[in-house]
């Protein structure tokens, strides 16, 4: 006969039954798609799946005018798409986020990046996107999604991009004697000016500011390569993916980097805050440094209100009026979307003139197509006009994507930098030496 | 047997005979019972413990960037990699560290534990000073650190130039780097060591070292005789979690130099970071916690087995 006592043995069993049970159920996995579902339309609502897009944050207030632009393209072709942004970090947190979502088979439809887009494209991480911007192509900027072209396809569009200039405090030329008005145009010129400028300073000021190398971080990176287009001296071969640090080419650069860092507030190159390394110029400690599109706000927060901004000074011999891009953000279209064409046109949206016009009153950044620069250019300060004239007409640069161990060689970069500013090494044999090195790093890589 | 009993064995109906899974069943029954109960955390053990490793194993016989391709069985090629350089000093720097921090840590917070116990005037004030930086966020202290070892306008290089003497460019010295990495991370994580060495003093009787002092022992006798002997287990478990904990140093590296100069300040979890994330080399990233696992578990057999004999010999 059946007791009508639940004995606490016939309990326990019964409870580690059900929490197995329990436990197993919630362990089953997620249907996978069909084979061949992918990118096939659906009925059902479409959902695109953005991270850090910039100005698609609905949350703030100050986006709305540029993200409803966005939308309003998007939804003229899908009425009944949705977008829906997640801030996923910038850089390395955004990189990780995505090798986890992407082990994890969940990754967004839309993402950004600025220096990763190659590599990844090359392992078929992104759509193509040649053909939903061939109609606009040539309103683009080619040096803006040059970061996203491999194998002769684009990857990417720029959203809104930036390129670096040279930033003056005039304050501090004046100060020194010299005329705060007459840019260095040549290498030479910059060196005699800094000089002067570091003598009569007498340790209160300095005449430039050199970012240096930090580990693997490529922040100063970035300003030794506008030094190196130039100079038209390339940092790697074969479309970016072999590194080339012994370029005949490159001695001269190395050499003026050596000589521009005896102007330099001692010890503020190492200095591993970039705002900090940046910001002394806006307080009168030096004069003269490389600077992004974004100091001209920067510097007016900081109290330098009168800071000038001309060319990239260029070697004195077969110098190349260039620049690099910086702050440029590509949107690229994940190839594991559900809705590639949806994706593929969303990216497509951001190029559409209104919702490029908006980027610098909303988002505070330079538009990247042609047509909207030139409309901005005829009411931009004076400052902005230089940024703009630069990514209008020259040649912008763009770092090499190592497609094996960028960190590591970054880090042989770095290495051969920090040897450069802190030894009297000969510069060519420091350049063979990081080139070995660089092979090396090459040449393990699984 | 009674003639009622008998009666009443022939009246009650027959039965077949149990199975023989109902057999076995009914022998092990207490076992079966036991295991059901162990399998709801069995499966949570199996799932985020016991599967990863067997995983992250596999994976590191394979070369794969977790992108878009599916692993390539490549054998020992990663563990290979750990033969070349920067590896082998990255595999040294982390051991230099885990050693010396783990032994000036353990000994600090012993003698700090020792005056912690003496009946002085604000006593729980100093406990909970010295548990502060463990509680603080990392990135937080580590800028609080840089106010003191910027190379441009930190606390000590204003100090030099007060004194008319040049600056130092810490960031790129590497004897520099590594001394700070480790008091550092000796700052951060005493705290803990404090606290257990503390708890164990307090778990030993005062009967005992009165015994002790009738027989005439002073204060370094107690301490070698009574008080180390009596803390031993204390002392293992703190050396053997504390180098567990060290050789896993991460986040002092990252936040304050970043492996550099020129990686004679990287370590393993570091490089398994950027390898797996930055480098997109998922099978190197995994090989190198394989690695890592192994020598910590060897450490840690070792280390109690050395222990553990000596307290029986004593």
């Amino acid at each position: 006969m059946w007791s009508s006592k639940l004995s606490r043995r016939h309990f326990l069993q019964a409870s580690s039954i059900a929490i197995t049970g329990a436990a197993l159920a919630a362990c089953t996995p997620p249907p996978v798609p069909q084979a061949g579902a992918a990118g096939a339309p659906s009925t059902a609502a479409v959902e695109l799946i953005g991270w850090t897009v910039h100005g698609m944050d609905p949350a703030n207030e100050q986006f709305k005018p540029h993200r409803e632009a966005v939308l309003a393209h998007f939804n003229a072709k899908y009425p009944n798409a949705t977008f829906t942004h997640m801030e996923m970090g910038w850089d390395e947190v955004l990189r990780q986020n995505l090798v986890t979502a992407l082990l994890g088979g969940t990754p967004p439809d839309i993402i950004v990046g600025e220096n990763y887009i190659q590599p990844y494209a090359e392992q078929n991480a992104f759509l193509p996107m040649d053909e939903s911007v061939a109609d606009i192509k040539s309103n683009l900027i080619e040096g803006t999604y040059a970061a996203a072209v491999t194998g002769g396809k684009m990857y990417g569009v720029s959203q809104l991009t930036g390129c670096f200039a040279f930033e003056r405090n005039p304050n501090v030329i004046e100060q020194a004697g010299l005329d705060p008005d007459a840019p260095p145009a040549t290498w030479n010129e910059l060196l005699e000016q800094a000089d002067l400028i570091t003598k009569a300073g007498k340790e209160a000021y300095y005449g430039y500011t050199l970012q240096g190398p930090v580990g693997f971080l490529i922040g100063g990176i970035l300003r030794f390569a506008v030094y190196s287009k130039t100079a038209g001296a390339d940092m790697s071969k074969d479309d970016g993916a072999t590194p080339w640090f012994n370029n005949p080419k490159s001695e001269q650069v190395l050499a003026f980097l050596r000589a521009i860092h005896k102007f330099t507030p001692p010890g503020l190159s190492f200095n591993p805050d970039e705002g900090q390394v940046y910001t002394q110029l806006f307080q009168g400690v030096s004069a003269m440094q490389i600077c992004g599109s974004w100091h001209v706000n920067w510097a007016k927060d900081l109290g330098l209100d009168n800071a000038k901004y001309s060319a990239i000074p260029i070697p004195d011999k077969d110098g190349i009026p260039a620049t690099g891009v910086v702050g440029n953000v590509i949107l690229s279209a994940m190839a594991k979307s559900k809705y590639p064409e949806e994706a593929l046109y969303f990216c497509r949206s951001f190029l559409e003139d209104d919702v490029q016009d908006l980027v610098y009153p909303t988002l505070g950044r330079m538009p990247s197509t042609r047509s909207s620069l030139e409309r901005l250019k005829t009411n931009a300060d004076e400052a902005n006009q230089m940024f703009i004239d630069l990514l209008l007409n020259a040649d912008l640069g763009v770092l090499p994507q190592w497609r094996k161990d960028p960190q590591k060689i970054w880090t042989v970069y770095n290495e051969l930098i920090t040897k450069l500013l802190t030894t009297e090494t000969p510069v060519l044999t420091l350049m063979d030496e990081a080139q070995t090195a660089a092979e090396l790093v090459v040449a393990q890589a699984v | 047997m009674s003639s009622s009993t008998n009666e009443m064995a022939i009246s009650m109906p027959k039965t077949a005979a149990p199975s023989r899974w109902t057999r076995w069943r009914f022998r092990h029954r207490q076992a079966i019972e036991g295991w059901l109960i162990l399998t709801p955390i069995l499966l949570y053990y199996s799932i985020f413990f016991l599967f990863p490793i067997v995983a992250n194993l596999y994976v590191s016989f394979t070369s794969w960037t977790g992108v878009y391709d599916s692993p390539r069985w490549v054998g020992l090629a990663n563990y290979r990699v750990y033969l070349n350089p920067p590896y082998p000093l990255i595999l040294f720097n982390t051991t230099l560290f885990a050693v010396v921090i783990l032994v000036f840590q353990t000994g600090l917070a012993f003698f700090i534990a020792l005056l912690l116990n003496e009946k002085v005037f604000g006593r729980g004030l100093y406990r909970a000073l010295f548990y502060i930086p463990t509680l603080t966020s990392a990135a937080i202290m580590a800028q609080v650190f840089f106010a003191f070892v910027s190379p441009f306008d930190g606390i000590f290089n204003a100090i030099l130039k007060e004194l008319d003497r040049p600056i130092v460019v810490w960031t790129i010295s590497t004897f520099w780097m590594r001394s700070f990495i480790i008091l550092y991370s000796i700052w951060r994580g005493l705290g803990g060591p404090v606290v257990l060495f503390l708890a164990a003093l307090q778990g030993i009787h005062r009967e005992i070292y009165e015994a002790a002092m009738v027989d005439g022992a002073r204060g370094r006798d107690m301490l070698l005789y009574i008080t180390l002997p009596l803390l031993r287990p204390m002392v293992i478990f703190v050396l053997v979690t504390g180098m567990v904990g060290s050789f896993q140093i991460f986040e002092s590296v990252l936040l304050i130099s970043n492996g550099g100069p020129s990686n004679t300040t990287n370590v393993m979890l570091l490089q398994i970071y950027n390898d797996a994330f930055v480098n997109t080399r998922l099978g190197l990233a995994a090989a190198g916690a394989m690695i890592t696992g192994i020598v910590l578990l060897a450490f840690s057999i070792t280390n109690m087995r050395l222990l553990s004999r000596g307290q029986a010999s004593s």
